[in-house]
């Protein structure tokens, strides 16, 4: 199949004021590859994903969007080929859930922000997609936090970009719609050739959805890894580096060691 | 029609049936009867009709309007950018600001010359503006925020308590008579400054609905769609200081209108898309502050209240009613 690259990455630190969080990022983004980007907290995965928005500035190096420049793009062009979610949580925002997903529109409407018939279609359809139709019309503070995470994907939908950077979509989500979540970010990159980083916690489940693994280590030092490599059993324990468990290869999932002292 | 526009339709109804009442209620009260025989084209029937009215009435009960929608709109656009139903031009120190500029050139200069007292009111609410806007940066929590407001108008008060001490009476009278609040004080001349720029204000606040859309969302949010922060915070702090120190510096500080308006249309329009609730926040806010005002002649008495004291009577009680009904926001 042939494969587009949406985004390249040369040798970027990001942080916040010019201090650097992570440093020597370097990797090449195709279309249709669903990513995880693991590592422990406070290593900068959610610095990445905004520097890659374009929400911080790039400390040093240089990013490219579809071959040009990310600095060369407008704030709305950029919005038109990248779409966020986010970790700040939308529970307190007073708007309907409809409202939110319409901002999405936002980038392609002037500035009264009056939605074509097309544009509704579209709203719609990614309102459909994420199976939240029902609530369309309900308050976002009235939603429980499995739904609210549905509209958010909506919302990053209804851009219409060729690109998805997500902060820990499943942080808080149960089993059930981690699972659901899952499954339809694969969808999104098989049918429609969509590519998807997503930061995460969730080892297991990135075993089996990522194409590739972004990992940061302990030391802030950015590797990238086949899937397939991780599945053996001692490349996980060497990332996980923790005594209170071990990665077991044969149940694809960690084992607490409940000896430990 | 949808419920919205019946809304609106009613909205507007009750604003033209509360400005009728502005104009003839008060001090002297014109029999409505007579209101219908001027419409008709009889004349009035007492000869200093025609004066209270066109010369006093009218001006008050268009600067009401005005000042109602202006400080009903900041209020809105100030709760959507720092995301707080507590936000509102008094609460924030605004209305204390623009107060501290215009005791610094009542008492300390003890002299007004064309414009000196808008100008002097802008700087004073800008200068709050510009350290809150600052503070928000620095504060994650909209409490800290709130509190800051609330100790600058402290320290502004204390400041003009320090100016007042100092000054002599006649002058400490004046600004006092000013702190209390009116929609008296503007004739013709004053309303042809005063009306244009409101209106432009409220225009242009409009204007800004995408973008405040999108900041209900939260600043990464709203740049990940295209909004650029810097540049929208200006056009906020500029536009919220102009329109509060504008109406502060013709009517006095005015409490708490500026807060409880957007809460009252939350509660019954059921909407958060700016371009609808920025045209029905306006409306509301006229049609309160006209009715504050109606209520402040005490209708049947001869005495007028300030409407500082009508406002807070009204708008503290409602916001504590909303606060406790709603749990929309945490």
């Amino acid at each position: 199949m042939h494969k587009d690259l949406y985004i390249s990455v040369e040798g970027v630190s990001v942080g916040y004021d010019a201090q650097a969080v992570l440093k020597d990022v370097s990797f090449n983004l195709y279309s249709g590859e669903l990513i995880c980007l693991l590592g422990a907290n406070g290593r900068g995965k959610s610095t990445l994903l905004k520097t890659l928005m374009g929400i911080l500035p790039i400390v040093t190096g240089e990013i490219q969007l579809k071959g040009k420049s990310l600095a060369s793009f407008s704030a709305e062009e950029k919005a038109k080929e990248m779409a966020v979610v986010l970790t700040d949580s939308l529970r307190d925002v007073s708007m309907k859930a409809k409202d939110v997903v319409v901002t999405g529109r936002y980038p392609y409407l002037s500035w009264n922000a009056r939605l074509n018939p097309e544009d509704e279609i579209i709203v719609q359809k990614s309102l459909t997609k994420v199976n939240a139709l029902d609530y369309a019309n309900r308050w976002m503070s009235d939603l429980s936090d499995g739904e609210r995470q549905r509209v958010v994907l909506a919302r990053a939908l209804a851009q219409q970009t060729d690109v998805l950077l997500l902060d820990e979509p499943t942080a808080f989500l149960d089993l059930a719609h981690t699972m659901e979540l899952s499954v339809l970010l694969k969808k999104f990159t098989r049918e429609e050739g969509k590519s998807i980083i997503m930061s995460s916690h969730d080892w297991a489940t990135a075993v089996q959805i990522a194409d590739r693994v972004f990992w940061i280590d302990e030391s802030s030092q950015f590797h990238i890894l086949e899937t397939e490599a991780l599945k053996n059993g001692d490349k996980m324990n060497e990332m996980l580096n923790s005594s209170y468990g071990k990665w077991d290869s044969d149940k694809g999932r960690f084992e607490i060691s409940m000896g430990h002292e | 029609m949808n419920k919205t526009n019946f809304r609106v339709l009613l909205m507007t109804l009750f604003l033209v049936f509360i400005f009728i009442a502005d104009i003839l209620v008060g001090s002297v009260n014109i029999p409505l009867s007579d209101f219908f025989q001027y419409i008709k084209g009889n004349g009035w029937s007492h000869v200093s009709y025609e004066a209270i009215v066109f010369d006093y009435r009218i001006p008050k009960a268009l600067t009401a309007c005005f000042a109602g929608s202006a400080l009903a709109v900041s209020g809105l656009l100030m709760q959507s950018f720092f995301r707080n139903p507590l936000a509102g031009p008094y609460v924030l120190g605004i209305s204390s600001g623009a107060s501290f500029g215009v005791a610094l050139l009542l008492l300390l200069f003890s002299g007004t010359f064309l414009f000196s007292v808008p100008i002097a009111a802008c700087l004073g609410s800008l200068l709050v503006l510009v350290s809150m806007i600052w503070a928000s940066k620095r504060f994650r929590s909209s409490v800290s925020l709130l509190i800051l407001g609330l100790m600058i108008s402290y320290i502004t008060g204390a400041l003009v308590g320090v100016l007042q001490y100092f000054s002599k009476s006649e002058e400490i009278q004046s600004f006092v008579l000013w702190g209390l609040g009116s929609f008296a004080k503007t004739q013709w001349t004053d309303l042809q400054i005063m009306l244009p720029v409101l209106v432009l204000g409220l225009v242009f606040a409009y204007s800004r609905s995408k973008h405040l859309n999108s900041l209900l969302l939260g600043t990464s949010y709203a740049q990940s769609i295209g909004v650029s922060i810097k540049s929208i915070r200006r056009q906020l702090l500029y536009l919220v200081g102009v329109l509060v120190a504008w109406v502060t510096a013709y009517c006095g500080p005015i409490a708490f209108l500026g807060m409880a308006v957007p809460h009252l249309v939350r509660l019954w329009v059921d909407e958060s898309d700016h371009k609808i609730t920025i045209p029905l926040v306006a409306l509301t806010g006229a049609c309160v502050a006209l009715l504050c005002d109606v209520i402040a002649q005490v209708p049947g008495f001869t005495i007028i209240l300030p409407i500082n004291s009508i406002t807070s009577l009204f708008g503290a009680p409602f916001v504590i009613y909303y606060l406790l009904k709603k749990n929309r926001f945490a």
